[in-house]
């Protein structure tokens, strides 16, 4: 069992139906939400980057990047994952992106993100896997709970498509299988308990 | 205990063979260490020390698992249409035009752009040089052959880089795969090179190297800089990944950036 007192870095996996997904959540954060949030979100090699900034900048987050290689993470600060290019922890505060061949035909591979962000992390770590119609990132997120961090999923039945937060929870069980009002209210809870910390 | 072991490996590989990773990333190359790990059915890394010691096949293994070769014909078409549209022309006035592909992998960088010298007429007056670090790389670039799937992505690319004929008339089908044409090859060399331990190639008007320097460390990175910098004609192109860019420090007075949303930079000339 992971503790979501514990957690210094969120990281959140989403495919099909993500952007819908990822805005369920972001909505209900609250303002100033601190913790650092790194999201592998599937989408097109070409797809427009603006559009999504702007969209995911009317929430709580002071800076919305599209991480480049070194990229040192912040508090108050989103993270997503470019497309077409995975993307590791170098260290505990240091992004980099990786051209390596695509693991569950998926490149980002949020289970590259998970167990790398993982190494580091540990107890610290909260992940999140949303909707999407493959597998990637269920083997990932078991491993977050496997070295003692928070693991939360969708509920497939409210997900556009249920496969991926299905495939997690056939493999184990995670600390909560939730719809996305209670995903974020998870996250502002830790929130409160970083924001002690620091 | 881990990071000491693979220390230790890496250090055996520069010592013995020359091939250094010892600055590259820790973070992909432990991904790809624990792959040959696996691969290799062992436990610990230091195992590995004296399989790739006394086995220059492992090594080959080894190396080709560290350094990878994923690449396209026509990779990023906003690149390549940039390069049609606003290096080449520059390109017209040199009698004869180098161009490097560092970092080649399989040769699909070099090819495009001497498919790119052809349609521009300047074939006859240019030379593509392609290096890499792997020589499996380098004998499969040699070779110029590739597979049906791979072809078809290629053509999509192309036609999506603005070019304007098809990519078949620059190739020739046997066997079920596509073979570059002689008169191509004929202006595409590939060397082994190094871009950590060997010196400046040739000099060059336009250098590309694309998701290469991605997987160095930033001391590893200010090498390859400079390398380019002084591989470069005055004026000199240089075009990085996608998602590469220039240090600050590199764009004081040595390059300066010639498009606003893609990673090409041209020499600057000061004093």
């Amino acid at each position: 069992m992971g503790s979501i007192k514990q957690t210094e870095l969120i990281v959140i996996g989403a495919s099909q139906g993500g952007y819908e997904a990822l805005c369920g959540i972001l909505e209900n954060l609250v303002k100033n939400f601190l913790i650092p949030v790194v999201v592998v979100y599937h989408r097109a090699k070409n797809s427009d980057w603006n559009y999504l900034h702007e969209q995911f900048s009317r929430y709580t987050f002071k800076e919305v990047r599209e991480i480049e290689n070194y990229e040192l993470i912040k508090p108050r600060s989103i993270y997503f994952a470019p497309p077409d290019y995975h993307v590791l922890f170098e260290d505990r505060k240091t992004l980099v992106t990786s051209f390596d061949d695509y693991v569950n035909y998926s490149r980002p591979s949020i289970d590259i993100l998970f167990e790398s962000a993982c190494s580091w992390y540990k107890k610290n770590l909260m992940g999140i896997l949303l909707t999407g119609a493959n597998n990637d990132g269920a083997k990932g997120l078991h491993g977050i709970a496997a070295a003692g961090g928070y693991t939360a999923v969708q509920n497939p039945v409210e997900a556009l498509a249920p496969k991926m937060p299905q495939s997690a929870i056939e493999i184990f069980l995670p600390d909560t299988v939730a719809g996305l009002k209670e995903i974020s209210n998870l996250m502002n809870v830790a929130n409160i308990y970083f924001r002690e910390k620091i | 205990m881990t990071n000491l072991e693979i220390r230790l490996l890496l250090e055996a590989i520069k010592e013995h063979y020359r091939y250094d990773f010892t600055e590259y990333k820790s973070s992909s190359l432990r991904r790809r260490l624990d792959i040959f790990l696996s691969a290799c059915q062992k436990q610990y890394f230091s195992e590995l020390i004296p399989l790739v010691l006394h086995n220059p096949d492992k090594l080959r293994l080894l190396i080709n698992t560290l350094t990878i070769g994923i690449t396209e014909m026509f990779r990023d078409p906003p690149i390549f249409r940039f390069i049609v549209e606003k290096i080449i022309p520059s390109l017209r006035s040199f009698s004869l035009i180098n161009i490097w592909s560092a970092g080649c992998s399989t040769g699909q960088e070099p090819f495009s752009l001497s498919i790119l010298m052809k349609e521009a007429g300047l074939l006859n007056r240019s030379h593509v040089f392609g290096t890499d670090i792997n020589q499996d790389f380098i004998n499969a670039a040699s070779e110029g052959i590739y597979s049906e799937e791979e072809f078809s992505l290629y053509s999509k690319n192309y036609v999506e880089s603005g070019c304007p004929v098809s990519l078949s008339e620059y190739f020739h089908v046997r066997y079920g795969k596509g073979i570059v044409n002689d008169d191509i090859r004929k202006h595409v060399s590939f060397f082994k090179h190094n871009l950590v331990t060997d010196h400046d190639f040739v000099e060059c008007q336009l250098i590309m190297c694309s998701n290469v320097l991605i997987y160095f460390n930033k001391e590893l990175q200010n090498k390859a800089w400079n390398l380019f910098y002084n591989s470069l004609h005055n004026f000199g192109y240089l075009v990085l990944g996608k998602q590469e860019k220039l240090p600050d420090h590199m764009l004081v007075d040595r390059f300066k950036k010639v498009s606003d949303d893609l990673p090409i930079y041209q020499k600057a000339i000061h004093g």
